[in-house]
């Protein structure tokens, strides 16, 4: 039979793991997006090595496991001298991985359909820099907003890996607590519930103040 | 005090590579025979195994793999199972890429469109045939681009086994880091590696599907 | 007479796309206050010579002139004349996530740097102007594609620039729809703005233009006033080209 009265014994400590979690994905969430409106518009526009560059981050990131982009920053890193706490060699992994994927999400949502209104902004005198960030952007973004919060979803599933590094997240708080009570199958259940929960109600609460973000959506008719 | 040169360190982890296609392999194929079956059984027009579908395939895919791993990995004793790593590791990602290929293949039965069907079955062809002669084909070709990308996924996917225990290249890669202490190195080959073997297919999945979007 | 620079002036000005040459050594004067309709056939550079007014394409030989200064120049010179001219494109190219009015605010606040009430204020009298005052909150999707075209007129105007270039205003527009447009362009026409306009739309022409140019294979073939291009045409290329358009 199931027990899980041990394991609640532990919810502080549980509870305490998910919002390490939580907020060292959000805040990698803010520096993937900001590192991906940067990334997305320098692969567009500066030709050559720059967007070369841009190339091989995205391609690196996409097509390794963010474990070894973690170990590689962690280990790697302190072996050249740059020594971080694990929580912050946590951030940056997170960051950069979201980085690249948000990277080639933004992207295409400025393939299509930009070219007009870049135009006309460029024409009315405004300054690329303007010209992205106030015309440009804000309809792309409006256009791939659940691809992007599903990939940040993603991102924070995938966070559990940070425990192999010693970060006190929630999966290394699952693997204390399954040591002291010896109910591995339990915790990881329970801990799997608040993964999977906490992972639907951003989407949902998303869903509710994705208009106030994007108001002219209101009244669009599918 | 380590026997391991650069050479040494190298040749240990490309050692360990068989393991880690033979771990995507086991992955992919078992996630596609799940997957068909999965798939065929939305076919056949019951609502309840349609919904049933769905719900698995929604449960996978927001937990964790790491804990779908676990998950595997203690509870499968329970049910009498002696569980090695690689039985655990591969249960999960079997579950994991069957979650994902059923979602593929399903969209991409549906976007052929009602009149395929509807022009089939006026002909006289009987509701299996006209799946495997008319349908099939075309919802193929719709799924091949997602299919093959997501092979990407199931090889990086691998990477969690070394967490419980199975010795494939990123398990080398912390072994080895804890004998010699140069992790820039061994990091660096493993990433290489799994580069070596994804972009491949990614430039690949990105070709069929721009010739895709052409041909529609 | 005084010597007051015309408000455009080209000196055999060219430009190739590659091989192809879009325009060969055009020269032009357009007088300040002047409304020019430039037309001929498409690819024969007509856009491309509107476009090289406010540098969107760039030439590659010859001088473009805006009130006597050159528009070639950095980008930051190139924006200080853009600022300078206003423009109206064939697919409106609103900004979707704005209201009319935001349309017509936006550069005024970034460019112009206007307060929000002024650059407001001046919004709301030109969407007067071209009858729209009653769509100033909404979005460019709720509007059909004229009152769309008219929003993107009162932004240009909202920019209060010398010159306001057309780039073929009418040519996406449902039949139904291009009356109400041309019939704001008129109004403008009246208001002592100098207006460069690409249009196949001969009766606008004869209404409001001074002067007709008449473009063919990147040069420029006829110009002068629409009574004369209209009576006689001096060459056969005009003359096919008027017989295809009015049939």
């Amino acid at each position: 039979m199931l027990m899980f009265r041990d394991v609640f014994a532990y919810s502080d400590m549980l509870l305490s793991g998910l919002l390490t979690s939580i907020v060292l994905c959000g805040l990698a969430g803010f520096a993937g997006f900001a590192l991906a409106i940067f990334c997305a518009e320098l692969k567009r526009t500066v030709p050559g090595p720059a967007s070369w560059a841009v190339s091989a981050y995205v391609e690196t990131i996409r097509n390794t496991p963010f474990i070894v982009q973690l170990f590689f920053i962690y280990f790697g890193m302190a072996s050249l001298g740059w020594r971080m706490s694990p929580q912050a060699a946590a951030l940056v992994a997170l960051s950069l991985n979201a980085g690249a994927y948000f990277t080639e999400i933004i992207r295409g949502g400025l393939m299509d359909g930009s070219r007009g209104i870049r135009e006309a902004a460029l024409a009315q005198g405004m300054t690329p820099l303007q010209v992205y960030l106030r015309i440009v952007l804000p309809p792309a973004l409006a256009k791939v907003d659940k691809p992007l919060v599903g990939q940040f979803v993603l991102i924070f599933l995938g966070s559990a890996v940070i425990s192999q590094i010693s970060v006190e997240d929630l999966t290394s708080a699952a693997q204390f607590v399954q040591t002291r009570t010896f109910r591995a199958f339990e915790t990881y259940i329970l801990v799997t519930a608040m993964y999977v929960s906490v992972g639907l109600s951003f989407s949902l609460a998303y869903g509710r103040i994705r208009l106030a973000l994007f108001p002219w959506l209101r009244e669009l008719r599918q | 005090m380590s026997q391991f040169t650069t050479w040494g360190i190298v040749s240990t982890i490309i050692g360990k590579l068989p393991w880690t296609l033979c771990l995507s392999l086991i992955a992919f194929l078992g996630g596609a025979v799940v997957a068909s079956l999965l798939t065929l059984l939305t076919t056949l027009g019951s609502r309840l195994a349609d919904a049933c579908v769905s719900m698995v395939i929604a449960t996978i895919q927001s937990m964790p793999l790491l804990m779908l791993m676990f998950l595997c990995f203690f509870g499968l004793p329970l049910l009498q199972v002696n569980v090695s790593p690689l039985l655990a590791a591969s249960v999960a990602l079997i579950a994991f890429t069957a979650a994902f290929l059923t979602e593929t293949w399903r969209a991409a039965l549906k976007a052929v469109p009602r009149g395929q069907w509807e022009a089939a079955m006026a002909s006289g062809m009987k509701h299996g045939d006209t799946l495997r002669v008319i349908v099939l084909p075309q919802a193929v070709r719709i799924a091949t681009p997602g299919t093959v990308g997501f092979l990407v996924q199931v090889v990086k996917a691998t990477a969690l086994a070394s967490i419980v225990g199975f010795m494939e290249i990123t398990r080398a890669g912390t072994v080895l880091n804890n004998i010699t202490y140069r992790p820039f190195l061994i990091f660096a080959i493993i990433g290489a590696l799994y580069m070596a073997i994804n972009l491949p297919i990614s430039l690949l999945a990105r070709r069929l599907e721009r010739r895709f979007t052409f041909n529609n | 007479m005084s010597q007051v620079a015309p408000a455009i002036e080209f000196r055999k000005v060219s430009k190739w796309f590659g091989d192809f040459r879009v325009l060969s050594e055009v020269d032009l004067k357009i007088g300040k206050g002047e409304k020019v309709v430039v037309c001929g056939p498409s690819g024969s550079g007509k856009s491309t010579l509107v476009r090289c007014i406010n540098q969107l394409e760039r030439h590659q030989q010859g001088d473009i002139l805006l009130g006597g200064t050159t528009v070639a120049g950095n980008a930051a010179h190139i924006r200080g004349i853009r600022r300078r001219v206003g423009m109206v494109f064939q697919q409106f190219n609103l900004y979707p996530h704005m209201t009319a009015l935001e349309n017509c605010c936006v550069a005024q606040r970034l460019v112009a740097w206007r307060s929000r009430t002024e650059a407001e204020d001046v919004a709301r009298a030109y969407l007067e102007r071209v009858r729209i005052a009653d769509k100033a909150g909404s979005y460019p999707h709720q509007l059909s594609g004229g009152q769309q075209q008219r929003v993107a007129i009162a932004r240009a105007l909202c920019m209060q620039s010398e010159v306001l270039l057309f780039d073929e205003p009418t040519s996406a527009l449902d039949p139904e729809m291009i009356r109400e447009v041309l019939d704001v362009m008129v109004t403008l026409a009246g208001d002592g703005l100098t207006m460069v306009c690409v249009t196949h739309e001969m009766g606008f022409a004869r209404q409001v233009a001074d002067k007709i140019v008449f473009m063919d294979h990147g040069r420029i073939v006829e110009e002068g006033a629409p009574s004369d291009f209209f009576r006689q045409q001096k060459t056969d290329r005009a003359r096919e080209f008027l017989a295809q358009i009015l049939h």
